[in-house]
């Protein structure tokens, strides 16, 4: 029977993996590693350190390295999850007859699991909502744009861009010539999108300061109304941040042994990863928009 | 609520009512701001001294 579950779950996960990516925004925004295998629990990373500036001069000499990465970083893993159950008939009439596969049960486990693994990507895992354990890209922005510039006022979309581009720069960030991604509430996303002066639209004019990249609306449940931040893309981010995956979206069912035969089938749905922040000023977070 | 010192623990945070009037604070700079404004800026600075609003005195005849 073991065998039989299995291969269920490798059905459902063949029709579950492509629309979860679809819905995914967290792992757009960053580079994603292969996975590195369930049984990583925790990972040894270096953050990129500040370092002293250049040298220039007629000759070499000694005594000016700077150390590169002075603290070594331990992270643990966090696992992304969601339980469900699946009609055990219905799972039973696919393992017969290859009918039709009811995949909703997964598919709506696999969104909250998603929606968690979006949230620990794009804001933090907190426990209290306050306090985070592990710094998403908003939490563990080195940069913060905390000018008044409300979305819903021509221009100020530009202006908040515009500013914390120049953050960026005077970081050592190439903003002004890498592609960059602009991730704002649905709310200020929603002011972008119809923000416009005497029929001259704000939005390509935003899209044009981004040197490539796109504009994502994130649900406020995931970053709160009146926030954005503004990051490269995953193509030039790979040095600044990236996702590190160790188990992408599986499935796994199993019945309650007490009434084998009958029983619904039991499934879950997990991934597992953690953000790795090296060089917290590539991003600026929006924090009054 | 009163106004506060704050210092700033982030690269830069880039601060002012609009566009035009952005001041930006580097790491380790220090400025007063309304409590609420520190509130909002949450760990990208640390409250280092509460500046209590003057006390209003009354001359004794």
């Amino acid at each position: 029977m073991t065998n039989a579950y299995a291969q269920y779950s490798k059905a459902v996960d063949s029709e579950l993996v492509q629309p979860l990516q679809n819905v995914l925004i967290g792992r757009k925004l960053v580079y994603v590693t292969a996975p590195k295998g369930w049984g990583v629990t925790s990972v040894d990373w270096g953050k990129i350190s500040e370092m002293s500036g250049g040298y220039v001069s007629y000759g070499f000499a000694d005594g000016n390295e700077d150390t590169i990465d002075v603290s070594l970083i331990n992270s643990k893993v966090p696992v992304y999850w969601k339980d469900y159950k699946v009609n055990r008939r219905l799972a039973d009439g696919w393992m017969l007859n290859n009918t039709d596969m009811d995949v909703s049960a997964a598919q709506s486990a696999g969104y909250s699991a998603t929606a968690t693994e979006d949230a620990a990507i794009i804001n933090g895992v907190s426990r209290n909502g306050s306090d985070y354990d592990i710094n998403g890209l908003y939490q563990g922005a080195g940069n913060n744009y905390s000018s008044q510039t409300d979305f819903a006022t021509y221009g100020n979309a530009m202006a908040a861009v515009a500013g914390a581009k120049q953050l960026m720069v005077d970081d050592g960030i190439p903003a002004y010539n890498i592609p960059l991604n602009l991730v704002l509430s649905t709310a200020q996303y929603g002011e972008l999108e119809k923000s416009t002066d005497h029929g001259f639209d704000e939005w390509p004019k935003v899209l044009r300061m981004l040197n490539g990249g796109s504009i994502y609306p994130v649900p406020s449940t995931v970053l709160t109304a009146g926030t954005g931040m503004l990051l490269p893309t995953p193509s030039v981010g790979r040095p600044y941040v990236d996702f590190f995956l160790t188990s992408n979206f599986r499935t796994e069912h199993g019945v309650d042994s007490k009434h084998p035969d009958t029983s619904d089938l039991y499934g879950r749905v997990y991934s597992a990863g953690i953000l790795r922040i090296k060089h917290a000023n590539a991003i600026c977070k929006l924090s009054d928009i | 609520m009163g106004n506060v010192k704050v210092r700033v623990n982030i690269s830069n945070i880039a601060r002012g009512p609009s566009h035009e009037k952005t001041v930006v604070y580097k790491k380790g700079q220090e400025f007063i701001c309304p409590e609420e404004e520190a509130a909002k800026l949450g760990k990208d600075v640390t409250i280092i001294e509460n500046i209590s609003e003057p006390v209003k005195t009354t001359k004794s005849r």
